[in-house]
């Protein structure tokens, strides 16, 4: 997603957007679930820094969330739902919020985009990501020299969203060793949130 | 009158002084440490946070209490589809709507790092510095910045906002060497409670028509510790768990798991015959969690942890198989 969409998004959830943008977003909205999966997600951040979601356990939530599981597509409904049930609202009432949401999210640091910058030192050489027809996912490293020590070999940064472009089979398969290493991981003596959270966190893309 | 000795003397006094001083720091940020791994499991909460890594950005609830002695939390994704992760004692269930599969594993009782011994601060001087940073506010509380910076790069640092008043853990970023952050957690609103009713620990899904996974039967330790071997671990790391365990999917797979750690970070190590297919062969990351699989003798290894890709790339290129049946 390119950054001019992103400010039409933030300016949505804002109440700021432009009524000539409108009709054109709308249609984006519509054709890319990227799009509208981001603004399902401003818009509960938005809430979030509110503190406007219901409390937990209240049974509207959870009738809300089972109802969506039951029926698929499971993402379609929440984000038509999203769409239709927020996104129309009046955008006055939104602004405050949305623009201390937006601003929160926009100024609290991200992650580096390349955060093994420096572990280069001793990757592989080119990674070509190739689809196997088996359907599986093999990562090439056929440029690594065999017999060549690992800190003397040519640097790389690995794509941190390598792990979401992998085959579904091979994700799910992955999925099953992190969830293990996370009940020895190291990290828990910090409480188990954070490896709770990296589970969680994770969900397969189409 | 100018004494000679005068400026060593200062100089000195500053050095002992400064040492002093980040010697307390670090007994300080023990102190916090230990409050705040006490505070998480002993406390009835429920808050909400934020958790962010690399393009993914998420906001989560977590409930937790101490029910007759067993500790019980239910952490819930309020964005996307509602993956849930629950935990009743020693038992965690991950519902992942997504895969429409449910995960239940058992938590390692007899984990080395078992998160209830308070981490060993002195055990981690070698490849970790400590500190306080000082005050902070997360989520209109007032924190205490405690840092835990890598040594080198092979692992990765926490910036950490502790509570002053409850000790919970209100704010964590993970931090590579160079300082950069590559995961992060931020509560927007915490609530301790009194009491906390069951309901609120409940699952959402029912599971009906999920595939469910299950670690029927407890790790077996290995007897032949040598058969496979890491001959270049990234310094502070140290073999700590050598065990069988069986597929989630297939109780007749036999995985065989070796748990490297250095005290805080730590990287599995899964060894087992190829299912059909290519497998995994390479890097991949998400987040904080980086992975590598190669084939060796013709066993898929995959090497994953905590850890930077660096790591886990060097553990599983130097992990090497005596040649033997690995049946012990």
């Amino acid at each position: 997603m390119n950054e001019v969409l992103h400010e039409q998004l933030s300016a949505l959830v804002d109440g700021e957007i432009e009524s000539g943008e409108l009709p054109l977003l709308t249609r984006q909205l519509a054709q890319s679930r990227e799009f509208s999966d981001q603004l399902d997600r401003y818009f509960v951040i938005r809430d979030v820094l509110k503190r406007d979601l219901p409390p937990c356990g209240r049974v509207d939530l959870a009738e809300r969330v089972s109802a969506a599981v039951d029926a698929e597509p499971v993402y379609h409904r929440r984000r038509r739902r999203s769409w239709s049930g927020q996104a129309l609202r009046p955008a006055a009432g939104l602004a405050i919020a949305a623009s201390v949401a937006v601003v929160a999210v926009s100024l609290w640091p991200g992650p580096a985009s390349t955060p093994q910058g420096e572990t280069a030192q001793t990757a592989t050489g080119n990674v070509a990501v190739m689809p196997v027809r088996t359907g599986a996912m093999r990562v090439s490293t056929d440029s690594v020299a065999a017999g060549t020590p690992v800190d003397e070999q040519r640097p790389q940064s690995p794509s941190a969203d390598q792990w979401e472009r992998l085959d579904p089979n091979v994700q799910h398969w992955l999925n099953g060793y992190m969830i293990d290493h996370s009940e020895h991981a190291g990290s828990a003596q910090l409480g188990g949130v954070i490896n709770y959270a990296r589970i969680a966190s994770h969900e397969p893309k189409e | 009158m100018r004494f000679p000795g005068c400026r060593w003397l200062t100089f000195t006094t500053l050095l002992l002084a400064t040492t002093g001083a980040i010697a307390a720091s670090g007994k300080d940020a023990q102190t916090w440490l230990e409050r705040m791994s006490r505070a998480v499991r002993s406390l009835n909460y429920e808050g909400i946070f934020v958790y962010r890594d690399q393009g993914n950005l998420e906001s989560m609830r977590l409930v937790h209490r101490v029910h007759d002695g067993v500790e019980q939390e239910r952490l819930l994704a309020l964005t996307g589809s509602p993956r849930e992760v629950i935990r009743n004692g020693e038992r965690v269930t991950c519902i992942l709507p997504g895969d429409r599969s449910v995960l239940v594993d058992w938590r390692q009782s007899a984990n080395p790092l078992s998160d209830v011994v308070p981490m060993d601060v002195d055990a981690l001087r070698d490849t970790y510095r400590f500190g306080v940073l000082g005050d902070g506010r997360v989520a209109g509380r007032s924190a205490m910045r405690v840092a835990i910076e890598p040594r080198d790069r092979y692992r990765y640092g926490y910036h950490l906002w502790i509570d002053t008043d409850s000790h919970l853990l209100l704010r964590a970023e993970l931090v590579d060497a160079g300082g950069r952050t590559v995961e992060q957690l931020m509560f927007t609103h915490l609530e301790l409670r009194d009491h906390i009713p069951d309901k609120m620990l409940q699952r959402t899904v029912n599971g009906e028509g999920y595939s469910w996974y299950r670690h029927e039967t407890p790790p077996e330790p290995v007897k032949d510790r040598s058969a496979w071997q890491v001959t270049q671990l990234p310094p502070g790391f140290s073999l700590k768990v050598s065990e069988w365990r069986t597929g989630a999917d297939d109780q007749d797979r036999r995985i065989r798991h070796q748990l490297y750690s250095d005290g805080l970070a730590s990287v599995s190590v899964y060894i087992e015959t190829p299912k059909a297919g290519d497998g995994f062969v390479g890097l991949s990351s998400m987040g904080a969690v980086s992975a590598f699989g190669r084939m060796v003798d013709g066993y898929q290894t995959v090497v994953i942890g905590e850890v930077p890709a660096h790591t886990v790339e060097v553990i599983g290129r130097t992990l090497q198989h005596d040649g033997s049946q690995d049946h012990d």
